[in-house]
């Protein structure tokens, strides 16, 4: 399952998508956040599963036709 | 802690876990790199510059107990268990992680029980620390039960063969009955809190993979 990565990197400083990992369960997709992305020491760090994302508006088709014949 | 009856012992046991985690940390780098994710790889590598410092932190602290100068850590004092010298691929290597961290949680909580005060400071964060390397790796157990094709067997085989030694570990300091007697242990009983964690995380598969 793909997770995004979000991380605030000070109090009062916005929430930023820092990247994704691919983990079978929750904790895992945790763990990994933790340890991949330990670039900074983030006040707070979270991931998001991506099929739980209720998305409003997202490109269509944009990178399924570039991948075309690849 | 004073130098008494059953301090020997004390000092070998918190020596084999330190012993313990240096390997696991050795391996954890040499095996861990080749993950079977980007992911997992990058963790593995984390963990084991905390087992590595886990190891260095016992060291220390056992070189302060008998009043010794702290010595330059460059490999283990031979008491290591045996199956983690030989860990050569991720299922041993997982199958490792998991049950040692079992075994080393156990036995550090009980001497945390029993000298509150003279532990704390030496292993409180430790233990805490450990506890995550425990969810990484009975993760990783249940990914790899439910894994398709030779996998779980392997892996069922690998793990019998660490359980068996750690079990066989637990019961030796469950008979030695100075360490309870003393209060560097507060708990007996170890094997059988160990095994019924194992069976715990790995359900029907457990008494089949139980050899001890």
């Amino acid at each position: 399952m793909e997770y995004d990565v979000f991380a605030r990197i000070d109090r009062g400083e916005r929430l930023m998508c820092i990247g994704s990992v691919t983990a079978p369960t929750d904790n895992l997709a945790r763990f990994y956040a933790k340890h991949v992305y330990d670039e900074e020491n983030w006040v707070e760090l979270c991931v998001v599963a991506r099929q739980h994302i209720c998305w409003e508006r997202l490109p269509k088709g944009l990178y399924e036709k570039e991948e075309v014949g690849v | 802690m004073g130098h008494q009856l059953g301090f020997p012992l004390f000092l070998e046991l918190a020596e084999s876990i330190a012993d313990n985690k240096f390997v696991l940390g050795d391996r954890l780098v040499e095996v861990g790199f080749s993950g079977p994710t980007l992911e997992a790889a990058l963790s593995a590598i984390a963990m084991a510059q905390g087992e590595l410092g886990h190891a260095r932190t016992l060291y220390n602290w056992t070189s302060k107990l008998q009043g010794k100068p702290i010595r330059d850590v460059r490999s283990q004092t031979g008491k290591a268990l045996n199956s983690l010298v030989k860990i050569d691929n991720w299922l041993e290597l997982i199958a490792s992680l998991y049950t040692v961290n079992i075994a080393h949680d156990l036995l550090l909580n009980s001497v945390l029980k029993a000298r509150p005060d003279e532990a704390a400071a030496s292993i409180r964060k430790l233990v805490e620390e450990q506890k995550e390397h425990m969810v990484y790796s009975r993760e990783w157990v249940q990914q790899l039960l439910q894994d398709e094709g030779a996998i779980p067997g392997k892996f069922l085989q690998a793990l019998s063969q660490v359980r068996g030694e750690v079990t066989d570990w637990l019961r030796e300091i469950d008979c030695t009955h100075e360490l309870v007697e003393v209060n560097y242990l507060k708990d007996t009983g170890l094997e059988e809190k160990f095994n019924k964690e194992v069976n715990l995380c790995l359900g029907e598969q457990g008494a089949a993979s139980h050899v001890g």
